[in-house]
């Protein structure tokens, strides 16, 4: 929208609204708020899927075909849940944390 | 209520039902306010239109001002034209989403009955609505019944301008307008709703096509808003006085200038500031102190935010001295209208004779001699 004012053509800019819509890393890559991270060790794994159900921000994924999960290291942020919560095989657990 | 679809109806009311009846002819959707003196009479007189099935509109009953205003800033954001009404502790207690609201960008219209903070003081001073003045919130000061439901219909049009976009506060003394009854002239529902078309949201809270509104930012997106809220503010300068056009050329009377000039400004010894009924008081002041022949003018700014800066200069320039009365303190520094105006002059080189008072604080009465008192006191002086 134009006005003209003392001859001069002013130009109204459109207001910017706070309206966020769903996408991947809303928040930034926050995989560098990290500082331990969960360490995946394939043999422990039971492919029980606890760890996928459980991570509060999503950043496990398990491939289509019932295969293991894989954390997304640029946005897991090194919560711990997925360590707390995983079974394990003969108590030996799937996820560790390790330093980064 | 009977009411004569095309002739204006003249009735003796009082700035609280001036305000109620605005709001009742704006056609608002959705309301939701609290009660607190002296604002309960608009409160009451809402919903007693809305149970006698007098207005089509949405009440929600809410248990304090700071869920009025969030019932209201969701109802906005469903797409409804939306309405509330606050004053002193009320405004404080909402304070956190007021700024929602000023920052977020939400349309809504909400007549502050000015009244003095703590300690419990029911009267009028400004202290209230000016600690909301940095709060991205339009405001208007209106000096009379009239002139408060005349503001308040325009506001619903300059908050729901898509390049305006931002709320508005609509400020009226408490008791010195709310409780006195005067006459005011009730345009008719046809023309209103000429002026007034119904509200077009910018954007929607739809479940197809959903979105979050006003979630988690980083600095960038929040210098994004605030800049685009700058300009906002630039806009709004522009278009108020074009929909104040507007609206006294379909309903009449209101006239669109943001500063009101009462008196001769040729030959003016004195200019006096003042916002609010005290603007008022003072053009019976200038009328007082012609008897006594010293000629003086009164600029009355009706806008307080966006800061009528440009009409402000070009009058001071023509006046040797000033005389700006606040009704509320910057504590620490003076009254906030005089640091605004004294921010201009700077800004613009006007050299000008500058007086500064304090007045009718907790509801103090300030009247017309008084006003006339401080002029004389300042000519005295030199």
């Amino acid at each position: 929208m134009k006005v003209i004012i003392l001859n001069e053509e002013i130009e109204l800019k459109d207001p910017v609204l706070p309206l966020g819509r769903p996408t991947l890393g809303s928040a930034g890559e926050t995989g560098d708020w990290r500082t331990y991270r969960p360490k995946f060790i394939e043999e422990n794994c039971i492919k029980c899927y606890k760890c996928w159900l459980s991570c509060p921000e999503g950043t496990i994924r398990v491939d289509a075909h019932g295969e293991y999960p894989y954390i997304d290291y640029v946005y897991c942020k090194g919560c711990g849940v997925c360590v707390h919560v995983c079974p394990g095989r003969k108590k030996q657990k799937a996820l560790e944390m390790t330093p980064e | 209520m009977v009411q004569s679809l095309e002739k204006p109806q003249i009735k003796l009311m009082t700035g609280a039902e001036a305000v109620a009846t605005a709001a009742k002819l704006s056609r608002p959707q959705v309301i939701a306010a609290y009660p607190i003196t002296p604002q309960t009479k608009i409160v009451e007189t809402l919903s007693g239109m809305v149970t006698r099935g007098e207005i089509d509109t949405e009440y929600i009953n809410v248990e304090s001002e700071h869920s009025a205003m969030g019932a209201v800033i969701g109802a906005s954001l469903a797409g409804t034209r939306t309405f509330t009404a606050t004053s002193s502790h009320g405004l404080l207690y909402m304070g956190e989403l007021v700024w929602w609201a000023g920052m977020t960008r939400i349309p809504v219209v909400m007549p502050v009955v000015n009244r003095s903070l703590n300690p419990w003081n029911i009267w009028p001073d400004h202290q209230d609505a000016m600690a909301f003045r940095d709060a991205g919130w339009i405001q208007f000061y209106a000096k009379n019944n009239q002139e408060v439901l005349d503001l308040t219909i325009c506001a619903f049009k300059i908050a729901e301008h898509h390049k305006i976009w931002m709320p508005v506060m609509v400020c009226l003394d408490g008791f010195i307008l709310s409780h006195t009854s005067a006459q005011v002239e009730i345009p008719p529902q046809t023309k209103v709703d000429d002026f007034l078309p119904p509200f077009k949201p910018l954007a929607m809270l739809d479940p197809d096509d959903p979105f979050a509104h006003g979630s988690l930012t980083d600095s960038k997106g929040i210098w994004e808003q605030r800049m685009s809220l700058i300009d906002g503010f630039n806009n709004a300068c522009i278009l108020i006085p074009q929909i104040l056009t507007e609206y006294t050329e379909k309903i009449g009377r209101l006239g669109n200038y943001m500063i009101e000039v009462t008196g001769d400004i040729k030959g003016a010894e004195c200019a006096i500031i003042a916002l609010g009924t005290m603007g008022e008081e003072a053009e019976q002041a200038i009328e007082l102190l012609s008897e006594k022949n010293i000629k003086a003018v009164v600029f009355r700014p009706r806008v307080f935010r966006p800061f009528p800066k440009k009409e402000l200069i070009s009058l001071i320039r023509q006046v040797p001295r000033l005389l700006v009365i606040d009704r509320a303190v910057s504590f620490g520094n003076a009254g906030q209208l005089a640091i605004e105006i004294q921010a201009e002059l700077y800004a613009h080189e006007v050299s000008v004779e500058f007086h500064q008072i304090i007045k009718g604080l907790g509801g103090m009465d300030v009247n017309y001699a008084d006003i006339a008192a401080e002029v004389e006191k300042i000519l005295k002086e030199e």
